[in-house]
């Protein structure tokens, strides 16, 4: 459709007109000189509307679920009839296989759709936490989805419970949920979710309070909390105190799956106030009371971490118990365990809490055309919490901002299968691995965007617990996710962009400084001017990081060092045969010792523009700042001892490829130990082997 | 404090403190653990002791203290300090009557009628001056950094009587001499006619400051005040009048800064809301904004006055040229900026700053004018966090200075009244201490890259935040924060020491290069 006009919320004179386009996954809105180009997946579109007829046309308001909004004003009504229908039809899958996951094709991943699938293990994820040990172990009783189909196979139970115990207890809980183990503190004292008890007033079930018992007595400590998200006044769904010996009860009010639905909407309208004052927009978000739901169920994430820190075991449920249960058990994980605020970990825990224990992201995420009572947004608010999380200790996690977001849309987009189905079970039946990309090895390949540049894991205050203070004064409205798509309200000059940039170009010097020191020591040779013996020499680079943090890149530019270190300095004069001014000078200098700044770039040289959320990066060898699109190549530069492929924009690619004769890969580059940037390149130049390469040395740092 | 200072202290004020020295008393500070040790009130000074470590827990200016409340637990008074910069400690004093001994001295030195009693009056500077801040920002050579032909230095006010609130010197069109200055002074309020606030390069616009005209009833006109303005604005160019009067009135209105300290969690956001603050930090940054536009890209001149012309026009015109002029935004130009548009300017800050928030007394002319300022370029620093050259510390710091401190920059109420009290001779100069290479130091902005730019801040709701570390310093664990700055300092300088060590061994490897080559042992 032609002569389409996109309406901008603030400036409504000023449309930007172009050409429409639908495909069979995405909307695209493409105008003549490129500026803007809005694309959609029809998966995010979370509304649409048709309003009154202008003069112009007929516009259709499309919402998002990533909260973009966009009108686009068409000049013929019946055009925009046709593709109101269309994208009503698109937009709501009946099926699951109609999901753009089975069709989507990634020039980026491995071939081999099933990588990224094997990842995650629930076993490896115990054995992490020591189980099994004397206290708990792994059961097979769930081993055919029969005692409870929404757990996973796997459940780790309290040792000393018999099978029949298990079976009894499951039979008392809502949906057979009964109680499992979810997080061993390294004090012992565990954290376990479990749904609620069929109870009624009078009802009791021996074996329930046998597991219970169990759970007790798995821990040295001899006290033990239920904390159960009940409304207690309407009377059912809890158990009854006198039943249950030596067990403290803690009741939370955090509203239902409605309640939240309802209120993001009101914050949402909030945020599409025209030009609201700020009184107006204070009070709306006070009266959405999102921030509020938000507190609460931190401070019963709290709760829970305070009490396991304190060496005592809590049982946690709500009503089905993978609502609110999941939301504050991974919330509580992640401030027990610093494991869970690195990428992996996160991974790892939406994995175990979300996955595993069967959050219905079909039905939340209204992924499949479900009934609208049953979709809320329960792991936006997940999200939402964890961004708090990371604002009150901007140095404990590994992740960033961008993390999270795109997180966030990959859940609502369908494009890679790890959130189809509602529960292990749902999931195993479809094939996903064999039939779809996993998100996760997807994100691996993209690492370098994700990193947060301030973690610290082994400052005082970021390693062990974190207990943060949750004052309503610390809980905040999130622009970066509600009004992420207007570019107007965000910081101009974003300090983790900034330092992205500034650590990566530090670590491109410092390879350089031992390129040029290793050169300067061999040209002192030959002028008989050699000094001391190389030790000298390494030992500079390796002082200059002592005070560096222990992230991603650093690490590896350790390992780096510690590479140059052993390679004797003599088979260098060998290797590089002796010796081109011109060509030394040339490789000197291939390194940028400037960079472009960000500041007032607002679009790429290929005029794409740079939206607030969309980085930008720096050509290694000539310093200017490039979009993505432009930056694909990935080659060593000369200049730089460690010889490992960094990112160059195509200008200076084809310069480096004609100025070497020989291939680009020089001989002593080190196949055994694949570099870590490999994870920089996104389009197509990552071979499987080099992939999975990756991910074990990312594995090993984390683990480390 | 040295003890000569200390002896005249205890002489001067001794009719004030009847309990100098108190033991046993326990004092409660956030984020430390309760201390017991020995409270000494002093002429200027609340000290408080453990004698353990050899340091103070305690030493805090009298003129800090905004309001003192008393509690008594069977015979343990409480006392309860509540600082003009937010914080508040408690004091436990075992007996009643010392309880009462010591709050009253607080009280009475807390709120002494004589500048000349102050601490900036006593206080000796002990630390090498490098450099006088009382003449560091002369008008004399503001002038001279505009570079521009058509303006001039006039003394016409040089014994303030024209404007009592006006400096010495002021910068006027050249082409209006001093007679048509008296005679437009007659026709503003407080003599307050308009001057020379900002001249903008690129467009050669220019901000103008004034009060309000005194047109009366019947519209009077003036010629004088008409012909300085078209002076200032040169031939066939059109202006601005921008009259923030009716805007005025709102923060005349008392906007209690949100008295945050209380923890009521539950209604946290509607109180946010209905205290207002954030709502006239919105509405200054968008005047400010407005007049940067007409300057920038409109290519108007703007002269703006509200009533008197020291309270919301120096807000205005002072931020407008943080968003215009990138020297503003360099510490330096900064305090030259504090200095030209608020102290020189007139800005009473004896009497805006004499209370703060928890002070419940008549307060009639109290009002957080500065802080409002600051507040503003707090938001906009937010916004562009490597185009300033100071951190919010340094803010921060010059917030505290203006409330209470120990040096003179901030006492009084305009020009004439400090030469009155001869401050820059008998008072140490904020500025002084602050601009040695050693204080500066903890101001410095890592991040900061000169930006030579117009910066536009956004003014939407979602884009302004509550100054946290302001106005919840003290309900807010400061470690965090610490160490996001320790790490973004870390960053910076490893990456500043590499890249000056490439650039030294580049030029190494250059010479040892030429030296090869000269003597045949490498190739071309």
């Amino acid at each position: 459709i032609e002569n389409v006009r996109l309406l901008n919320r603030f400036n409504s004179k000023k449309p930007s007109i172009g050409t429409l386009y639908l495909t069979a996954t995405h909307l695209i809105f493409s105008d003549p000189a490129g500026k803007r180009e809005p694309w959609i997946l029809h998966q995010h579109i979370s509304a649409l509307e048709k309003q009154p007829l202008t003069t112009t046309g007929a516009p259709l308001l499309i919402r998002c679920k990533t909260f973009q909004t966009v009108t686009f004003v068409i000049p013929k009504e019946k055009d925009c009839q046709e593709l109101y229908k269309s994208l009503q039809k698109l937009s709501n899958p009946e099926d699951l296989t109609d999901m753009y996951a089975f069709t989507y094709k990634s020039a980026s991943l491995s071939p081999s759709v099933t990588a990224g699938w094997d990842q995650f293990d629930l076993h490896t994820e115990y054995a992490r936490m020591g189980i099994p040990n004397g206290f708990w172990k792994a059961s097979a009783v769930n081993r055919d989805y029969e005692v409870c189909p929404t757990y996973p196979r796997m459940i780790h139970v309290p040792a000393a419970s018999q099978s029949s115990v298990l079976f009894g207890s499951a039979k008392f809980r809502s949906r057979g949920r009964l109680p499992v183990l979810s997080y061993l503190h390294h004090n012992m004292a565990a954290m376990c979710r479990c749904s609620q008890p069929l109870a009624g007033f009078s009802a009791r079930c021996m074996e329930d309070e046998q597991m219970l018992q169990d759970i007790l007595l798995a821990n040295k400590d001899s006290s033990f909390y239920i904390n159960a998200m009940v409304n207690r006044a309407s009377g059912k769904g809890y158990e009854n105190e006198d039943f249950y010996t030596n067990i403290k009860f803690k009741f939370i009010g955090i509203e239902n799956i409605h309640v939240m639905r309802n209120s993001l909407q009101k914050l949402l309208e909030v945020c599409e106030l025209k030009n609201p004052s700020m009184e107006n927009f204070l009070s709306g978000i006070d009266s959405s009371n999102w921030l509020r739901h938000i507190k609460a169920v931190l401070d019963t994430s709290y709760f829970i971490a305070k009490v396991v820190s304190d060496g005592v075991s809590v049982l946690v449920h709500c009503s089905d118990g993978w609502d609110r249960t999941a939301q504050t058990c991974s919330l509580a994980s992640m401030m027990l365990d610093p494991y869970y605020r690195t990428l992996k970990g996160l991974e790892v825990l939406i994995e175990k809490e979300w996955l595993a224990f069967g959050h219905k992201f079909i039905h939340r995420c209204g992924l499949i055309n479900v009934d609208p009572r049953e979709v809320s947004p329960i792991f936006t608010q997940f999200i939402d919490c964890v961004w708090q999380l990371t604002q009150l200790y901007p140095c404990a996690f590994q992740f960033n901002e961008r993390f999270l977001l795109e997180l966030h849309d990959h859940v609502y987009s369908c494009q890679f299968g790890n959130f189809l189905g509602n529960c292990e079970k749902d999931r195993l039946g479809m094939k996903l691995p064999e039939r779809t990309y996993s998100l996760w090895s997807f994100m691996r390949t993209r690492m370098t965007d994700y990193i947060n540049p301030l973690y610290l894991p082994n400052h005082t205050i970021t390693k062990g617990v974190i207990l943060p203070d949750f004052d309503a004064q610390r809980i905040k409205f999130w622009r970066g996710m509600y009004n992420r798509y207007e570019n107007g309200v965000h910081p101009r000059e974003p300090v983790s962009e900034v330092l992205c940039a500034v650590k990566d170009h530090t670590v491109s010097l410092k390879d350089n400084i031992v390129f040029l020191e290793t050169k300067l020591a061999t040209l002192k040779r030959i002028l008989g001017k050699a000094e001391t013996p190389p030790a000298d020499e390494s030992d500079s680079p390796s002082n200059s990081l002592e005070n560096h943090e222990n992230d991603l890149e650093s690490r590896d530019k350790l390992k780096l060092d510690r590479k140059s270190k052993r390679r004797p300095i003599l088979i260098k004069d060998d290797s590089f045969d002796i010796i081109s001014s011109t060509l030394l000078t040339d490789a000197a200098d291939s390194v940028a010792v400037d960079w472009m700044s960000f500041r007032n770039i607002k679009q790429c040289v290929c005029d794409y523009p740079f939206e607030h959320f969309s980085r930008k990066y720096h050509c290694w060898r000539c310093g200017v700042v490039y979009c993505i699109r432009c930056i694909d190549k990935q080659t060593p530069l000369p200049g730089h001892d460690s010889q490992r492929p960094v990112p160059v924009c195509k200008g200076c690619y084809k310069i480096l490829k004609a100025g070497s004769s020989e291939p680009a890969t020089p001989s002593r580059s080190p196949s055994k130990d694949p570099p870590l940037n490999i994870l920089n390149s996104r389009m197509g130049e990552v071979s499987p082997t080099q992939l999975a390469h990756s991910i074990q040395d990312l594995e090993v740092q984390l683990a480390e | 404090m040295s003890d000569r200072a200390a002896a005249f202290d205890a002489m001067e004020f001794v009719e004030f403190i009847k309990t100098p020295k108190l033991d046993g008393v326990k004092l409660h500070q956030p984020f430390h653990p309760p201390v017991e040790g020995t409270l000494c009130v002093t002429g200027h000074h609340v000290i408080l002791s453990s004698r353990k470590a050899n340091t103070e827990e305690l030493w805090l200016l009298h003129m800090m203290v905004d309001y003192l409340e008393k509690k008594f637990i069977g015979s343990t008074g409480q006392l309860t300090l509540y600082c003009k910069n937010f914080m508040v400690i408690q004091l436990d004093i075992p007996s009643m009557e010392e309880c009462l001994n010591v709050a009253s001295s607080i009280e009475n030195l807390s709120s002494l009628q004589s500048v000349k009693m102050t601490y900036p009056f006593f206080y000796r500077s002990t630390f090498e001056k490098l450099e006088d801040g009382w003449l560091a920002f002369q008008p004399e050579s503001e002038l001279t950094r505009i570079k521009s032909d058509n303006w001039r230095l006039s003394y016409v006010n040089e014994d303030f009587e024209v404007s009592p609130t006006y400096p010495r010197a002021i910068v006027v069109p050249k082409t209006v001499d001093d007679e048509i200055l008296k005679k437009a002074a007659a026709f503003r309020s407080g003599g307050r006619f308009p001057i020379l606030s900002y001249l903008h390069k690129k467009h050669d616009t220019v901000i103008m400051r004034s009060s309000q005209p005194l047109t009366g009833g019947n519209s009077k006109r003036c010629r004088e005040d008409e012909k300085l303005l078209n002076a200032a604005l040169g031939i066939g160019r059109r202006g601005y009048i921008i009259d923030t009067r009716s805007y005025s009135s709102a923060v005349a209105a008392k906007s209690k800064a949100c008295k945050d300290s209380n923890r009521t969690t539950d209604k946290w956001l509607s109180r946010l809301s209905s205290c207002g603050w954030l709502g006239h930090v919105k509405e200054l940054l968008n005047v400010a904004c407005l007049v940067a536009q007409c300057i920038d890209r409109e290519n108007f001149s703007v002269l703006v006055h509200g009533t008197d012309g020291f309270d919301v026009t120096p807000q205005v015109t002072s931020l407008a040229q943080v968003i215009l002029d990138p020297d503003c935004r360099t510490i330096r130009g900064f305090e030259a900026l504090v200095e030209r548009e608020w102290l020189q300017g007139g800005h009473p800050f004896a009497s805006r700053c004499s209370q703060s928030v928890f002070y419940s007394g008549k307060t009639k002319h109290v009002g957080p004018v500065f802080l409002l300022f600051l507040d503003c370029v707090w938001q906009i620093h937010q916004q562009f966090s490597c185009s300033f050259e100071f951190n919010e510390d340094f803010l921060h710091m010059i917030f505290e200075n203006a409330y209470a401190s120990q040096f003179g920059t901030f006492l009084c109420n305009n020009e004439a009244e400090r030469e009155r009290l001869e401050l820059a001779e008998k008072t140490t100069s904020l500025w002084t201490f602050v601009n040695r290479p050693d204080i500066l130091q903890k101001y410095l902005n890592p991040l900061f890259k000169s930006n030579q730019n117009v910066i536009w801040p956004a003014v939407a709701p979602q884009s302004l935040c509550l100054w946290e570390s302001t106005y919840l310093r003290w309900d807010i664990e400061p470690a965090p924060r610490a160490a996001v700055w320790g790490a973004i300092l870390d960053i910076m300088q490893d990456d500043k020491e590499s890249r000056l060590k490439v650039y030294a061994l580049r030029r190494e490897l250059a010479d040892l290069q030429k030296e090869a080559l000269e003597k045949g042992l490498i190739g071309e």
